[in-house]
């Protein structure tokens, strides 16, 4: 639409805008300005534009020199500000990484512009009194977005101010006025002069006074109440005209001033304006003053920025309302539109980047860095979207629109306080502390007890022995990380669980995920590993065979159990102990103690199941229920694991587990195969031998220590009949005489006849049980009462032999009279021995011997005080 | 040093093969434990042996260095490199080693330590076994 209503656009203009969208606002007006421009130059030439190239006459060599001239502004060379401080490569295109796409289209279409800008204001030195120039260039020039509008007032009289007293306040404004961009063009352009468009700036003085107005504009946008909004929206309106006003002065009367003396500030401030709103590179070197006033006005708007952003609506909306006043403008010469039009410019090519769109050009070059650009347009992003649709809403709706704006603006200043440090650390940074965080909480919740076993249970069993001590040390490490006692941390343990949950369903999945990393050929001894960049591990490694030994127990058929070597003994045993450590790591995830009455939960259910399992598959690694074999020296498995120390050690612990049935199982196991158990077949002192040697010794010290007392435990509550059963196989199959030569053999037979002893007395067992017990003892005693001696160790009086006294008292207990007195005839010259060594030996160990001995006499009725007088 | 009073074992521990073995010797009056730090950092056997270490804070303990000398002295603490703090600290054999009566409390760099002598009714060895073992279960299931 040019003045004259030709199609004006230049050729290469038209194929400049070609790719813009259509339907992006502004863009309609864009194309206006130029045809603005074009429309001059068709009142000269008459023609449709080519004559305007004629009478160029090469001005655009000189354009390029000057572009030339301020690439090194651009590019930071010479005097531009020293890279500043502050300057944020990563944090700029961080914030603005979303539009960094349009901001590289922006960055190479910087260079073109000053081309294109510069034929207008070539002609607007010869043609001044255009009056569509000044308000069609503008617009093209300004990049600046939309929102300026209600800023643009205050803006111009900064400068003004600033030009008579140069305070710092003049800079702050943002805005580039359309005025800024004229006079940027009038320096590019080196045949033009300089001073003329300064005088443009100097005119707008008198406005000073509104720039406090502005001032308050921004203040109550960040204060974001909404009050305030209404209030400093409406301000800004009332203005307009006036604003509008001024500007007509500027743009052209300002002419006539030309000759006015530079002043060095003007030139000085003006570079900043533009770098805010034009998107290509900034030719003014911005001074200090400017640099300190625009990060800290743009703290708050830089993210306000991006709360509007992604709205659709005010970005589209808002520049139409406008676009009616635009033309008229046009045709008025007004240079009011200057204002609201140049934002439609810029955003015709920008699109939806909106304000963002200059921030990465500019970003980069001035000591500003990332901020200046993005200082200026937040706070017009509050404002703008109000204004125009403001005037057109009612009462009702203005009010439900403030209170939303105010909303917005609350949340945009919370991101603002939160974002402040945006950009600080880098992704792989915040990965790597995720990481060590991820780790810290895997391991001391999931492997506490992996890696921290010893440390755990040691504490454990010593608070559970000591409960005077164990708040201390013990609650502060072992409390504390679990944490599930004390208020205080039970928030901190719902973070915990649920990063624990995340962390355990990321490690799932990392699991499941196959991992096809590896080859293997056929008939090759290794396998090829790829390598990646998390595993640039070996290339081949050796596959490695899965030992025979660790496969599970259970599954293990009978047979594959080699014999009684003694690598397969100890592969066995640790086989219990591993399943034993299950159930103990099982035992601790018990899901704690249900109320009597309750149905038990789900959980409790599937835990005693596994505890089920567990404890069958440890009772199968004992193999106890593998057939006795009939030949003669056969040994049987469990037996044969029962020789290791460390088997015997486990012994205790399995009853922990197993029920009565199994426990009489592993008795009458034990009790059949006695006479092959290596402490009963090595017990035997030998003749010419003073002692056991010292292996064996150990042995039955570990068998009584470990073995004995949990079968004793047993015994202990078993029925007459069963004691009577195991003594009638004892008899039966094993070799008694060699078994009461024994220690451990004779532990057994204590064992059966003290317990019988117990029930009979207790009048627990039914006469016939009695009876058949007394028959199995009266077959007992035959056996052994011809050799009552040899049940003693040889040389008695170096040995401790109270456990031979204990048999004896058991025996004489259950014994009718005349199997006492049978006994008392056999053992009478051992015990007067006894008598007779205890006053030899130091008096403790002969008050021990006598004890001993009176064991036995006082089963009997005697005592050995009769003796001793 | 009570030696007669405390039980004289020697522990050396081989994770991998879960070989405990014991054996009484009359000699030394502590337990003695093998560092093994050059390769061990970070696998869990040192894990296992700093979550040994642990339990014996405030025990008395001699720590024998590989320059061969030994300082006994309460243990303080111990950190994931076996790295050790020792407080009230007496040198083995003062006479050769005079320059460090004064000296009050150390630390210990993990690396440079030969052995610690433990105070053996300190030790649970049941549960130190069984610990080795879960170990032993733990590296076979990561070589797995």
């Amino acid at each position: 639409m040019s003045f004259f209503g030709f199609n004006t656009t230049l050729p290469r203009d038209r194929a400049a805008h070609a790719p813009h969208p259509t339907q992006a606002p502004g863009f309609s007006q864009q194309v206006d300005a130029f045809a603005g421009l074009s429309g001059n130059s068709n009142e000269k030439a008459d023609d449709d534009g080519y004559d305007f190239e004629d009478t160029y006459d090469g001005l655009g060599d000189k354009l390029d020199e000057g572009d030339d001239e301020f690439n090194d502004e651009t590019f930071g060379g010479g005097n531009a500000a020293a890279p500043g401080k502050d300057f944020d490569f990563f944090g700029s295109t961080a914030k603005v990484a979303n539009a960094i796409n349009e901001e590289q289209l922006l960055y190479a279409r910087g260079p073109k512009k000053p081309t294109q800008t510069a034929p207008p204001s070539y002609h607007q030195d010869h043609q001044p009194k255009a009056p569509s120039y000044a308000a069609a260039t503008k617009p093209k020039l300004q990049p600046a977005p939309k929102h300026q509008i209600p800023t643009e007032i205050p803006e111009l009289k900064p400068e003004m101010s600033l030009w008579a007293t140069t305070s710092p306040e003049a800079t702050p404004a943002k805005n580039l006025s359309a005025h800024a961009a004229v006079h940027y063009l009038h320096i590019d352009n080196p045949l033009q002069e300089p001073p003329p468009t300064q005088p443009n700036f100097s005119q707008p003085a008198p406005a000073t006074r509104k720039y406090k107005s502005l001032e308050e504009v921004e203040a109550e946008i960040l204060a974001k109440k909404q009050a305030r909004l209404a209030a400093a929206q409406q301000p800004p309106q009332p203005q307009l005209p006036p604003h509008s006003q001024l500007n007509q002065q500027d743009g052209w009367p300002g002419r006539p001033v030309q000759g006015f003396p530079q002043h060095p500030q003007m030139q000085m401030q003006q570079p900043p304006l533009q770098q805010i709103e034009l998107p290509f590179p900034p030719r003014g070197m911005p001074p200090p003053q400017q640099n300190q006033r625009p990060p800290q006005n743009d703290r708050t708007p830089e993210h306000l920025q991006r709360g509007p952003m992604p709205q659709p609506g005010p970005g589209g909306q808002l520049p139409f309302p406008q676009i009616p006043a635009n033309p008229q403008f046009q045709g008025n010469n007004i240079p009011f539109p200057m204002g609201m039009i140049p934002p439609q410019g810029p955003q015709g090519p920008q699109g939806p980047q909106g304000p963002q769109g200059p921030q990465g050009p500019q970003g980069p070059q001035g000591p500003q860095g990332p901020q200046g650009p993005q200082g200026p347009q937040p706070p017009f992003v509050g404002m703008p979207p109000m204004q125009p649709q403001m005037m057109q809403m009612t009462e009702e709706e203005r009010v439900k629109f403030l209170e939303e704006e105010s909303k917005r603006l609350k949340r945009n200043h919370k991101i603002a306080q939160l974002s402040r440090y945006n950009g600080l650390m880098t992704p792989s940074d915040k990965n790597f502390i995720t990481r060590i965080q991820l780790q810290q909480l895997v391991s001391v919740n999931e492997d506490s007890f992996n890696e921290d076993f010893y440390y755990q249970v040691y504490m454990a069993i010593r608070a559970r022995n000591n409960p005077q001590q164990p708040l201390n040390q013990f609650a502060q490490t072992y409390l504390g990380q679990q944490g599930a006692r004390g208020g205080r941390a039970r928030r901190q343990d719902n973070h915990l669980l649920r990063m624990q949950q995340q962390v355990q369903r990321a490690v799932a999945a990392a699991k499941a995920r196959p991992k096809a990393s590896q080859l293997v050929l056929e008939g090759s001894l290794g396998k090829i590993s790829f390598s990646n960049v998390k595993t640039p591990k070996p290339l081949l490694s050796i596959k490695k065979q899965d030992s025979t030994g660790v496969v599970e127990p259970g599954q293990k058929p009978a047979h594959a159990f080699a014999g009684i070597d003694r690598r397969s003994i100890l592969a066995a045993a640790e086989d219990i102990y591993r399943c034993l450590l299950d159930l103990d790591s099982h035992e601790r995830k018990h899901p704690g103690p249900s109320l009597t009455g309750q149905q038990p939960d789900a959980n409790t259910i599937q835990w005693f199941e596994v505890r089920d399992a567990l404890i069958a598959k440890l009772w199968r690694s004992m193999r106890i229920m593998e057939p006795i074999k009939e030949e003669p020296n056969a040994l049987h498995p469990f037996i044969a694991i029962l020789s290791v120390k460390k088997a015997k050690e486990a012994i205790p612990r399995v009853f922990r587990y197993i029920d009565l049935q199994q426990r009489i199982t592993i008795l009458t196991m034990i009790t059949i195969s006695l006479d092959q158990v290596d402490v009963i077949k090595d017990g035997r002192y030998l003749p010419d031998t003073l002692s056991l040697s010292n292996e064996t010794k150990k042995k039955i010290e570990g068998f009584s220590q470990y073995v004995l007392p949990p079968l004793l435990s047993y015994v202990g509550d078993a029925q007459l009949d069963v004691i009577t059963g195991l003594l009638g196989i004892l008899l039966d199959r094993v070799n008694v005489l060699l078994l009461s030569q024994t220690q451990i053999g004779l532990a057994f037979l204590t064992m059966f006849t003290s317990r019988a002893e117990i029930i009979k007395q207790a009048n627990q067992a039914d006469d016939q049980g009695v009876l058949k017990w007394t028959q199995t003892y009266d077959r007992l005693f035959e056996v052994l009462e011809d050799h009552l001696l040899d049940i003693f160790p040889p040389h008695g009086a170096q040995v401790d032999d109270m456990y031979v006294w204990q048999f004896l008292a058991s025996m004489a207990v259950g014994a009718n009279m005349s199997q006492q007195q049978k006994m008392v005839s056999a053992v009478k010259d051992r015990v007067n021995d006894n008598v007779q060594a205890s006053k030899t030996l130091p008096q403790e160990m002969g008050q021990h011997k006598l004890a001993n001995t009176n064991l036995f006499l006082r089963a009997l009725g005697l005592d050995i005080d009769l003796l001793l007088s | 040093m009570t030696a007669k009073t405390r039980r004289h074992l020697t522990l050396k521990f081989i994770a991998k093969t879960l070989q405990t073995r014991a054996s009484k010797s009359p000699s030394p009056p502590l337990i003695r434990f093998r560092h093994n730090l050059n390769r061990a950092y970070r696998t869990s056997a040192t894990m296992l042996f700093f979550s040994f270490f642990k339990t014996l804070v405030d025990h008395e303990v001699t720590i024998e260095l590989k320059n061969d000398l030994s300082i006994r002295g309460t243990l303080k603490s111990v950190d994931q490199f076996l790295n050790i703090k020792l407080d009230e600290i007496q040198v083995v054999d003062e006479v050769k080693y005079p320059h460090l009566s004064a000296v009050k409390n150390v630390f210990i760099r993990g690396s440079v330590v030969r052995y610690v002598h433990l105070p053996a009714n300190a030790v649970d060895t049941a549960l130190l076994e069984d610990a080795t073992r879960r170990e032993a279960a733990a590296q076979a299931n990561k070589a797995k």
